[in-house]
This record gives structure tokens, sequence and C-alpha cells, in this order.
């Protein structure tokens, strides 16, 4: 448990009653970049704000760093080794660009002044500027910027790029990729926007309805999915739904198009047995293993 | 530098409470209202007066990041506030300590003037003046409670029709005797032999701890 720089066991939370997480076990290594993904309302902000004991849960367990959070003296310890960007990105309108800085620094005994200057200037962030005059795409930046310089060993960012340009947006892709790399910070970030997780990622956590669907490494899932495609003769068989090793089905008229996973040439020896006139294998994309799995009602 | 922010959050109001201040001893009309008439509506509504100050100051909390924002779900930067490496206790006591000063500064500024010219002397004005900060800390401690629950409009709605109710209770006896706004009263002290709003300030202490306590209870348990 202790190369797992966040674990949950069971994570419930429930809003009025309506069940937002239905019991989420998260793990996410030491120095992995794992992509939260999830459609709008699927529980990726609840969770993040579980994580920062913003909320409470209803039941289950949050360890960050090995460590059991279920306190705010064990919540605050935490937040001191995590950095954090909200989805809406808004700082305090009253501070320019400097004072946020230099408000921030005394919180965290590990600040790094040479990352902070390296991140000025990579972002071109001026220090006198009033806060509520940055653009979007820079109060995102200024974010990022006190999130790595505070010498965090975890970032937490939900939404990290939404609303920013896609200039931006490869800037700051290219920050988060190059900290990873360079100090082994690990990276928990929520996003629904796929071609960027694919771009950053190695690990993948899909939500959907307050349920964990996916969970792994993203060379393993891309390994351990495939896509089989079913041509029939006439109407694709009913029975192709309850094949083992399959994750979803679609069909349409004589085409079955199943996601399958595990002992792929097992699955497709029990294809063969339903008789299609062609049987086609192809490797999954991120965006296919979503859509399949947040698609269902 | 949770200071710092709290005075960044506050120095506004109270520059604009200390000019509206500053602004009943400058001689000459006002907008056509001559200054004397102003002073006049100051000195017998000063209680009043100073329990919206209060309020004023209680505002710019953790809640009050979330009011001008975009709608419904908008958290300000009070999530950056809370994602922060500090209990949530200590935010609310740093900012309420600060706010709580500026008060009682502002009153002691605006009372000492009071006090000189109802001759009051050193003694019995010190003590009012003390009394005055006492019987505030109701007001700005019910503020400082909407200021844990709400934005900052209902903040100051909420608190303002506490202080109303406050002034209702006045006419009931059994209430008035331990009314914060009994606390404010210059002829009193001014009339009486001896330290006459003992009551008030043991009342307006109660009601200041019991709003904090109820303070920190709630954002112990609040989700934000």
């Amino acid at each position: 448990m202790n190369d797992l720089v966040i674990r949950t066991r069971a994570l419930r939370k429930s809003y009025d009653g309506a069940l937002a997480l239905r019991g989420i076990d998260l793990a996410v290594p030491r120095g992995s970049i794992c992509g939260f993904l999830g459609r709008n309302g699927a529980g990726k902000t609840t969770t993040v704000k579980l994580l920062l004991n913003l909320l409470r849960p209803d039941a289950g367990n949050i360890f960050l760093f090995g460590e059991l959070v279920d306190t705010e003296a064990s919540a605050v310890a935490a937040r001191r080794r995590i950095g954090f960007v909200s989805e809406e990105k808004q700082l305090y309108p009253y501070m320019t660009v400097g004072q946020t800085i230099r408000f921030i620094r005394p919180f965290f005994p590990g600040w790094r002044r040479d990352l902070e200057a390296k991140y000025l200037e990579v972002f071109q962030l001026p220090e006198s500027k009033p806060v509520p005059k940055l653009s979007k795409g820079m109060r995102t930046q200024l974010m990022l910027l006190l999130a790595l310089s505070r010498g965090a060993e975890l970032l937490i960012l939900d939404e990290p790029t939404d609303g920013l340009d896609p200039a931006v947006t490869e800037e700051v892709l290219q920050a988060l990729v190059g900290l990873a790399a360079a100090e082994g910070t690990t990276i928990f970030f929520s996003s629904h926007h796929l071609a960027e997780v694919e771009q950053i990622a190695d690990r993948v956590c899909l939500i959907d309805r307050g349920q964990l669907v996916i969970e792994g490494a993203l060379d393993d899932l891309k390994t351990e999915y495939r896509r089989i495609l079913l041509v029939f003769s006439g109407e694709a068989p009913a029975a192709v739904a309850s094949l083992v090793g399959v994750d979803h089905v679609r069909t349409r008229g004589r085409t079955a198009s199943l996601l399958a996973h595990g002992d792929i040439d097992a699955t497709l020896d029990r294809a063969r047995q339903l008789r299609p006139e062609s049987v086609e294998v192809h490797p999954v994309t991120l965006k296919e293993l979503f859509l399949d799995h947040v698609k269902e009602a | 530098m949770l200071l710092w922010k709290a005075w960044m959050e506050t120095r506004w109001r109270l520059v604009f409470l200390v000019a509206c201040f500053a602004l009943l001893w400058v001689e000459g009309p006002l907008v056509g209202v001559p200054m004397a008439k102003l002073r006049a509506a100051f000195i017998l509504q000063y209680a009043t007066v100073w329990g919206f100050a209060a309020t004023m100051l209680a505002g710019a909390g953790l809640n009050s990041q979330t009011t001008w924002g975009m709608g419904a779900g908008y958290h300000g930067s009070m999530l950056f506030t809370l994602s922060l490496p500090v209990a949530r206790r200590k935010l609310f006591a740093v900012r309420a300590l600060t706010g709580a000063a500026e008060t009682c500064a502002l009153i002691i500024a605006s009372a000492l003037p009071l006090v000189f010219f109802a001759g009051l002397g050193w003694a019995k004005g010190s003590l009012y003046v003390a009394g005055a900060c006492v019987c505030s800390m109701a007001a700005y401690a019910v503020s400082a409670l909407f200021a844990c629950v709400t934005g900052e409009m209902w903040q100051l709605y909420g608190s303002w029709g506490a202080i109303g109710l406050l002034g209702l209770s006045l006419r009931y006896p059994p209430l008035a005797r331990f009314n914060p706004l009994r606390g404010f009263s210059l002829s009193a002290y001014a009339a009486a032999a001896q330290f006459p709003w003992r009551d008030a300030w043991i009342g307006s202490a109660l009601l200041a701890a019991l709003c904090c306590f109820a303070a920190v209870k709630i954002l112990d348990r609040k989700e934000y």
C-alpha cells in the first residue's frame, strides 16, 4: 500500500439521498500520471473533493501517501504534500500574480524558488498584473505554477485544461509531463478530453454513474481489450450478447461489434461457433473504451 | 500570511466605514444636508450604525468568495483557500479576529468624540467605549456566523434582520435586560452612578460566544 499515493476503499457519497459515488476503489501508484475519466456528473469532482476533505464520505476510507485521512489534522497534513487546481480556477481577485505567489509560499516548506522562476518565465506571467485581469488561460497557468512550485508529491487537477485554447493546453500538458519526468510527481487529473488523457496519462480510471468501470495502466488496457467485428449472413444472433469475455455488444442488422477483454483467442473461438461470415479483430482506442463503457444505460 | 489575506479582504470595507465616520466631523453641508443634522442623526442611531459596521466587517469570509460568481455551484476562490494546508478553524479564527479588531478600532475611534462631547470623564468614558466594543461583538459574531453559511448579501440581510430582532426584543423586559443594544446607551452611562449595563455585557459576551461556537461547529461539518 505504501507505493500507492492515492487509495480509496469502498468510497460512497450521496447528496440528498441520491448516490453520487457507489463504492469507489481507486489505486494510484507513486509517480504515475493518472487520467480520471467520466461524463459530466459521473462523480469525478465529488471524488476529487473527497480526496481533499472538502466533502466527507458517507462510507469507505481514503488513504493518501499510505496514511488514512479521516480527520481534519490528517487532511491538513496530506494537503501540505498536494497541489490542487480546481475546475473553476478562481484565485483572490484582490491580489496580483506576485502577491498570490508570496501569499502561498510560506504554507509550503518545500517551496521551489527555481520552479517558481522557471514557470513564471515559461508561462510569461507578469508579477504585477492583478488576478482579475488575467485571462482564463493565464489563471490556469498561475494555478499550475502555484501547484508545481510547492514541491508537491501529488498534483490533483480537476479539468485542468477546460476552456483553454489548444496552444495553452499543449503548454500545460507539457509542463505536467515535464514535472512528472523530472520530479517523479504523481499526477491525478480529471478530464473528459480523451485525447489529452491518451497523450500524457500512463494510467486511467473511468468512472460512470458513481462506479469505477475501468482502472489500469493505459498500455495494459489497450493490450487487454480488442474490438471484434462479426458479420453474419442473416440477423446477428442474440447469443453474441452472452459470449464469455465480452464486455459490451452493439448489433446492427447483420453486424455485431464486441468489446472483448482477457483471453481474446478464447473469445474468438467462442464467437466463431456462432458461424459468422467474417471475423475481424481491431485494437481499441481510449475513446472506444470510454464510449462502450458509458453508453450503456 | 492569513492575517495579511484577511486584511486584504477587509481593508476597503474599513476604509469606507472610516470615511463615513470621518465625514460626520467635516464642517459644512454634505450634499445639501447640514453636518450638524447628520451628526445628530448619528448620535441618535450610533448603536445601529456600529451594529451595521460590525456586520460589514464580519463579511468577506470564506463563503463571501462565492458571492459574485457565475451562478449556482460556483465556489469562487473558496476551494483554493480550502485546499491550503490550514485547518478550517484556523481560517475562521484569523478572519474573525481581524474583523473584530477592526470593528473595535472603528468603534473606539468614533466613540471617543461622543464621550468627549457628553463630558463623561475618563473613567466612565473608557468603560463606555469598552462596553460598546463588547456589545458590538454580539452583532459581529451573529454576522460572522451568517458568513459561514451564506454568501455576502444574505449574510448582511440575515445579520441586519438579527439586529432588528434584538431591537424588537427591547420591548420585552425579561429579554431586554440582557440585550446587547442596551450596552450602547450613552445616556445611561452618563446618568448612572455606577456601572449600568453589566447584564448587557454578559448577554453580548454569551451571544458572541454562542455564535462563534455554532460557526466553528458548522465549519467542522460543512461540505464544500
